[in-house]
């Protein structure tokens, strides 16, 4: 499907023009389910599908969205904004003859040339491209038919890649505004472990970042732990519960869960959770190790949950409690969040009857959590090999170099650039004395007197590029050598304890045992959601805390007889599958990024948090660097948009 | 370094801003919200364009406050394209904003005004839309938002002040941009001396003391508040005439005044005073130092933020002048008039005595400058007169250079100096004291004094004494000083 006419890029586009502009898969001809797209905007121009669309009322939905996007800081935006808003209201009136259209035009281009971030840079361009090649059409004599609704949204690359879609800038604003407390509601709005994603997100919205092709990512998740660190934030009024017993069960109480417990409560419905354990946490609590997230902020920014009413019950799934008997008690929805906690051994042949030394990394890391919170850290003598390039593998790493005496080794069977670890997490396991072999696999053990006393190791070499463009790795023949060790780790995967749900409660499984959902997160049985880990396969805290949010959103949708359609998520799916956001092209002047204060090295021997929160004056600085690129995009449609508020 | 300017080859330092090395080479390039004596470019304003080529790229159109000049850059500053887009940045400026230039408080000393003339701006288009708010009032000081040009300036000064009550917002939600916090503000006026515009400013009290000294029924005395003096001088300098103060006095007199007097006395009475309390401590052999309180912002600070021991501060507060002899009744008393016609006009550096009950009009030394101004009066023209004779007690000692009573205090106790350095916002001063050596600290930052005074709440404090101006440089560099923009224009 494409444009009957518009401008893309500049150009001017459509049927009866030679360019043809963006590609929309059928998959867009609807925005909404019978809702027909009809036209839209965005920062490299402007698009009409249908001729029932004018264009003097799809710019004025447009530039209403800008005046209200605008942030009021800087002279261009602030004050253009609400004349090209007004210009464009009098050309909806039938008065568009009257407009000094020139006037305009140099306005949108001094907004589009000087304005301080993209909202003004971008936001002027369908308008700009409306009166370079389409001038005619806004020069109304009579009021323009406007019966169709729309829905605008700005959003950023750093915010498209968020899987939650956090209001980055927005947060960094009010940062440069001395406003913490502002920072966190903004990250509130989506889950309330701010401060300790603060410090171990994957930061997908760093590798989006504009500034990676200036010199670096703006150290975004340092600015959001530095506002958590510095915000008193009281958790908020709670919103009134209904009597009576909880109207949504909960099972598991790590990320996933715990979140969808947390929109559900904050949209007025009682939750019961339900985890093995006692405290919730899950993965976060269990699997990263206290010095790069402490265990008593975890538990500070979990107990909101608890204070907006929702009770946590101690129970296991498959024996305590089934998704049946959770339905037979009256929970009017389930939502299933148990994540994917059986760590794996590393395939050799001694993992049937693994001696004493080798375990997986999951259990691993339970043992050391276990341990330092009871104060005795698990000692641990001799070498220590770990399997595994990723992030777990790095938790094992430097969990180990702080308990053992002995050396801590990595294995892995690709390349160094091939580690799928976060970068930050490398350089500290190397700062921290882990020595790392590449192209490295295990291929047996030495044991003796059911100890293990070494691992055997191939050597491996790259071949061709596989369908992911990674390139396969194989082992090379007679290149077997002994590492000595008494401990092996393996971090190379973990699997969903799907046996936790019997074939027969209705829960259809994929690959690998994990859940299958829908896009609303709905399973196979009816009034059964799922999200994190187990539907995922094992994924980042970023990714389960938001399929909570997204899984509370269709169930309060269900519970309340309203359509759980997200325009919002529609909206980046369209953005996605037509590659409709443009880069940021503009020259802007290089500032380095701040260096996260840590603690020295000689000083990591316990588990005492490592990085520390940069200083006010390097929050301030570093978010001067942020660019701001917000692109405003705004779609028509025929019918009213669902939850388009 | 090297790089280009309007063709002409430059050299910076690096790191140098594109202003600032336009302005050492001598290119003007008009701005507005940068404001190099606080250090503070937010690159809001989008005046200052400029086109630049850097080695790497195509040119483009770039504010030049908040873009490091590079070597090799080329910059073009004034081409009829960059002069356009100047232009136009201020007639957006002007659209937002109410013109009021004939009433308006800074007529004559608007940047904004200066802004349009360097940019040989007649007509506006697009037309002014001109608010209709109203000004609000702010403590001591007015706030009119439809004369905010958005600079960020006033904020930064709040910020470096310690109090924060005028903050950005840019959420957009705030329509004015900056929020006003009262609970938050001590009262400095600092503000009104960095806004470029009449946007925040004292309340005018010129026409209510123009009423007094005109009266004939009334006898108005005007007395200079400690350090006053030094803040009106400043304001008068570019006149360079010799015995300022006098001609000052002179002026005052010509305008009516029935008495001048030279209050600067008073800070001698609170030294006194804070001595006494100083002495009664010491003998106590009491852990804890004594806070001075004189400096009425300090003083507002420390009461909605600190919640330190009451026994932390001294009850000596400003206004001193009533304590020391220079009440309406002592006035009354010594010019043989009856009380109920006394009236009192008080010129003081700061804001924060503005609406105190002793007086019956306060004027900043800037207010008072700008009433002579209005009066077609300056000092260059008036013989020297000298202030009122006034029996104050002649033992008593004067405030220091910079507005402080340390120094009369420990004089007064019969400490001796011996030792003074002097670090960022902190001075710290030994003295003898027969045997005892004291340490006192004199302390130029509200932010600091705090953390001094959660030092002495936990009992860890090394000083006997901590003497706090709000203000950076003292008292004659107060909210009610000569503008900073002004004084940055006339240097």
């Amino acid at each position: 499907m494409r444009f009957i006419y518009g401008v893309w890029d500049g150009t001017v586009i459509g049927t009866n023009s030679g360019s043809c502009g963006p590609e929309f898969g059928d998959d867009a001809l609807d925005f909404n389910s019978g809702n027909p797209l009809l036209a839209m905007t965005g920062d490299r121009g402007f698009g009409i599908f249908s001729e029932q669309v004018s264009l003097p009322a799809l710019l004025l939905r447009h530039c209403e969205a800008l005046a209200d996007a605008s942030c009021r800081r800087c002279t261009p935006c602030r004050t253009g904004s609400v004349l090209l808003r007004d210009a464009l209201q009098s050309a909806c009136e039938g008065h568009g003859c009257d407009v000094d259209w020139t006037a305009v035009y140099r306005v949108a281009v001094q907004m589009r040339e000087s304005s301080l971030c993209g909202v003004g840079r971008t936001g002027v361009v369908p308008l700009i491209g409306a009166l370079e090649h389409f001038s005619h059409l806004l020069k109304t004599t009579a009021p323009v038919q406007d019966s169709l609704s729309s829905y605008s949204a700005s959003t950023a690359p750093c915010i498209e890649a968020c899987p939650a879609h956090v209001d980055v800038p927005r947060y960094i604003d009010a940062i440069r505004d001395d406003r913490p407390e502002r920072a966190v509601e903004a990250v509130l709005e989506h889950y309330p472990l701010v401060g300790s994603c603060g410090r171990v997100c994957a930061r997908p919205c760093e590798s989006a970042c504009t500034r990676n092709s200036i010199e670096d990512a703006v150290a975004i998740r340092a600015m959001k732990r530095y506002a958590a660190d510095h915000a008193a934030v009281s958790p908020g009024v709670g919103v009134t519960l209904p009597e009576g017993p909880a109207e949504v069960a909960v099972v598991g109480a790590g990320p996933a869960g715990w979140n969808c417990a947390y929109h559900l409560l904050r949209s007025g419905h009682s939750v019961d959770i339900f985890d093995a354990e006692a405290v919730p946490g899950g993965m976060i609590r269990y699997g990263i190790p206290s010095y790069r997230l402490p265990k008593d902020l975890l538990d500070a920014e979990s107990a909101v949950v608890q204070e907006l009413g929702g009770r946590l019950h101690r129970a296991a799934l498959g024996s305590d409690i089934t998704i049946s008997s959770l339905r037979e008690k009256g929970y009017k929805a389930v939502f299933v969040g148990i994540g994917a906690s059986t760590g794996q051994l590393a395939h050799l042949p001694e993992d049937s009857d693994p001696p004493a030394g080798y375990e997986n990394g999951i259990d691993f890391l339970r043992r050391v959590h276990d341990g330092v919170a009871a104060g005795t850290p698990p000692a641990m003598h001799g070498d220590v090999v770990i399997v595994g390039g990723g992030n777990v593998a790095m938790d094992c790493c430097r969990s180990a170099t702080r308990l053992t005496d002995g050396k801590v080794r990595v294995l892995y069977r690709r390349t160094e650039q091939d580690l799928p670890a976060d970068h930050e997490e490398i350089e500290d396991a190397v700062k921290e004395g882990v020595i790392f072999h590449f192209l490295s696999n295990p291929c047996g053990l030495e044991v003796s007197d059911g100890r293990l006393t070494g691992v055997r190791v191939l050597k491996m070499r790259q071949g061709e590029p596989d369908a992911s463009g990674r390139r396969s790795v194989s082992a090379v023949e007679g290149s077997e050598w002994v590492l000595p060790c008494s401990h092996l780790i393996a971090a190379i995967g973990q699997r969903v304890r799907s046996g936790d749900i019997a074939d027969d409660e209705g829960v259809n499984k994929g690959r690998n045992g994990v859940i299958s959902v829908n896009g609303d997160f709905a399973t196979s049985r009816d009034d059964v959601f799922s999200g994190g880990d187990c539907v995922s396969g094992p994924d980042t805290l970023i990714n389960a805390m938001n399929q909570g949010e997204q899984a509370a959103r269709a169930i309060a949708a269900r519970l309340e007889g309203r359509d759980p359609f997200s325009p919002r998520r529609r909206l980046s799916e369209i953005l996605k599958s037509a590659s409709l956001m443009g880069e940021c092209r503009d020259w802007h002047p290089s500032f380095p990024r701040s260096r996260t204060p840590s603690l020295p090295v000689e000083q990591r021997r316990s588990f005492a948090e490592v990085e520390h929160t940069i200083s006010p004056d390097a929050a301030r600085t570093e978010a001067d660097r942020c660019l701001r690129c917000y692109r405003l995009f705004t779609v028509l449609t025929a019918s009213p948009i669902p939850n388009a508020d | 370094m090297n790089a280009i300017i309007n063709g002409k080859n430059v050299t910076f330092e690096a790191g140098e801003s594109i202003l600032a090395a336009a302005k050492k080479n001598g290119f003007f390039i008009p701005s507005l919200c940068a404001f190099m004596p606080l250090d503070h470019k937010p690159g809001v304003c989008r005046v200052c364009l400029v086109e630049c080529t850097p080695p790497s790229g195509a040119p483009c159109i770039v504010p030049a406050c908040v873009t490091p000049m590079e070597e090799g850059m080329r910059v073009e500053t004034a081409t009829p394209a960059v002069r356009a887009r100047q232009r136009m940045q201020a007639e957006l400026l002007l659209s937002e904003h109410r013109l009021d230039c004939e009433a308006c408080n800074r007529r004559g000393g608007c940047e904004l005004q200066d802004l349009r003339s360097a940019l040989g701006m007649d007509a506006l288009c697009p037309a002014p839309q001109g608010r209709a708010g109203t000004p609000s009032a702010a403590g001591p000081l007015v706030r009119d938002m439809d004369k905010c040009v958005r600079c960020l300036r006033c904020v930064t000064m709040c910020r470096l002040q310690g109090a924060s009550a005028l903050r950005a917002d840019s959420t957009g939600k705030e329509e004015n941009i900056i929020e006003f916090t009262e609970s938050a503000c001590i009262r400095c006026g600092q503000c009104a001396r960095v806004c470029p515009v009449g946007a925040i400013a004292e309340r005018d009290e010129n026409a209510a003391a123009l009423d007094l000294l005109s009266s004939a029924d009334t006898f108005t005395a005007v007395i200079f508040a400690p350090s006053a003096g030094e803040a009106l001088k400043d304001a008068f300098a570019p006149l360079s005439c010799s015995d300022m103060e006098g001609r000052i006095v002179a002026c005052l007199r010509h305008l009516g005044a029935d008495a001048v007097i030279n209050g600067d006395f008073a800070a001698g009475a609170a030294a006194e005073a804070v001595s006494a309390e100083l002495r009664e401590r010491l003998a106590e052999n009491a852990a804890r130092p004594i806070f001075s309180a004189v400096c009425p912002a300090w003083a507002a600070f420390a009461e909605r933020n600190l919640d330190a021991p009451g026994d932390l501060f001294s009850a000596v507060r400003a206004p001193q002048m009533p304590a020391s002899g220079l009440g309406r009744s002592d006035l009354a008393r010594h010019f043989g008039v009856a009380e109920e016609s006394m009236r009192l006009i008080l010129v003081s550096p700061c804001a924060a005595l503005k609406g105190d009950p002793n007086f019956d009009a306060v004027l900043s030394a800037r207010g008072l400058f700008r009433l002579m101004n209005l009066s077609g009066l300056t000092p260059d023209t008036a013989a020297p007169e000298s202030f009122d004779r006034f029996p104050a007690p002649d033992k008593l000692s004067r405030a220091g250079s910079r507005g402080e009573i340390t120094d009369a205090v420990l004089r007064s106790l019969g400490a001796r100096v011996r030792n003074r350095t002097e670090a960022g916002d902190i001075v710290e001063i030994e003295a003898e004291l027969g045997s005892t050596v004291l340490r006192t600290a004199l302390c130029f930052s509200c932010a600091k004094a705090a953390e001094l005074a959660a030092q002495a709440a936990e009992g860890n404090s090394p000083y006997a004494f901590v003497e706090t101006l709000a203000c950076k440089g003292g008292c004659p560099c107060g909210g009610g000083s000569v503008s900073l923009s002004e004084k940055e224009r006339n240097a």
